[in-house]
């Protein structure tokens, strides 16, 4: 039986795409823990996350013919979860603007993670999930991007598409936050 | 004011290349502060907590990735059965429709001798007194 993990990204693509399930779902395996941390990051961990996270494998199996290998699977995979982490939130937003009121809204949206539970909590993966979910949509791409998945300042503006100056500063005011949020443990 | 600035500057020189002035700028502020070092600590462990996440979704995520994408397969190749049954049907209608058209004109020349608009309709025979009569015999 052919050992799948020891051929590149490029070499699973192309078997994957003469129709090798077993190498497709070898790039799912190596792949995975990048984009739950990416998609988990900007959802948290709710039933919708794996959702995302199985669409974003659908969308590259529905794109395999289009990869071009301009920028590495991880950055392509990272982009697609990324976009559709955003439409999610929107989604969110909406369905739930239909039940509260604007001023509601923004304090469901923005809820931080009561102190006294940092204090108590001993898992501090859930202390930071409830950090990164205070923060305000726009702010928490930059973040999971940033700081989660270890991509370079420039690399974040490139897949968010936005001027690396704008990353600078809401990886800043967003770092303050988290700082004030966190500072408990940071200590 | 200042603290702010210099505050910025530490954040950046996690994210940035400093110019040379600035590197200067921030190792000195950091030699004489205890603030702005215990700044650069927590930002320090910021990032370390950050990085150190681990996050994985559900077991077997992987089948049910194969699962979902061979569901979209099998639609696919449904709908396109479907699509290509249907054009199937449609064809198959269309020829039998076209044929009884042509066999009602052969028995209409046949029958008429001519593709007249009277032949057609029947009421070659019918003068308009005689059309008014007709249509208002059961008033």
């Amino acid at each position: 039986m052919k050992d799948y993990s020891s051929l590149n990204d490029l070499e699973l693509i192309g078997e994957a795409r003469k129709g090798n399930e077993r190498a497709f779902a070898a790039l799912i395996t190596r792949y995975e823990q990048q984009v739950a941390k990416t998609v988990l990051g900007m959802l948290g961990n709710t039933p919708e996350a794996d959702d995302i996270g199985q669409e974003t494998f659908v969308r590259f199996y529905q794109s395999l013919h289009n990869f071009r290998g301009d920028s590495g699977l991880g950055t392509y995979l990272t982009r697609i979860a990324i976009n559709l982490s955003l439409n999610e939130l929107k989604r969110r937003k909406r369905s739930l603007s239909l039940f509260f009121s604007a001023n509601i809204l923004e304090a469901k949206e923005f809820d931080q993670p009561d102190p006294e539970n940092v204090e108590d909590s001993r898992d501090t993966k859930e202390i930071v999930q409830k950090a990164l979910q205070s923060l305000e949509p726009k702010f928490r791409p930059v973040v999971v991007l940033r700081l989660l998945d270890q991509y370079s300042t420039k690399e974040t503006a490139e897949i968010l598409d936005l001027p690396t100056g704008t990353v600078l500063s809401r990886l800043a005011r967003a770092q303050t936050k988290l700082k004030s949020i966190l500072d408990k443990l940071i200590q | 004011m200042e603290n702010k600035k210099l505050l910025d500057l530490l954040m950046k020189s996690f994210d940035e290349e400093l110019s040379p002035d600035e590197r200067k700028q921030l190792e000195k502020v950091l030699s004489e502060s205890d603030e702005l070092r215990s700044e650069k600590k927590k930002l320090l462990k910021l990032r370390e907590v950050f990085s150190s996440q681990e996050y994985r979704f559900k077991p077997f995520f992987e089948s049910r990735v194969m699962n979902r994408i061979h569901k979209l397969r099998n639609g696919k190749i449904i709908e396109f059965d479907f699509a290509k049954n249907l054009f199937f049907v449609f064809k198959r209608v269309a020829i039998s429709g076209i044929a009884a058209i042509l066999i009602l004109l052969i028995s209409i020349y046949i029958s008429e001798g001519s593709f007249s608009l009277d032949a057609f309709t029947g009421v070659e025979s019918f003068s308009d007194d005689n059309l008014i009569s007709y249509l208002l015999s059961d008033f």
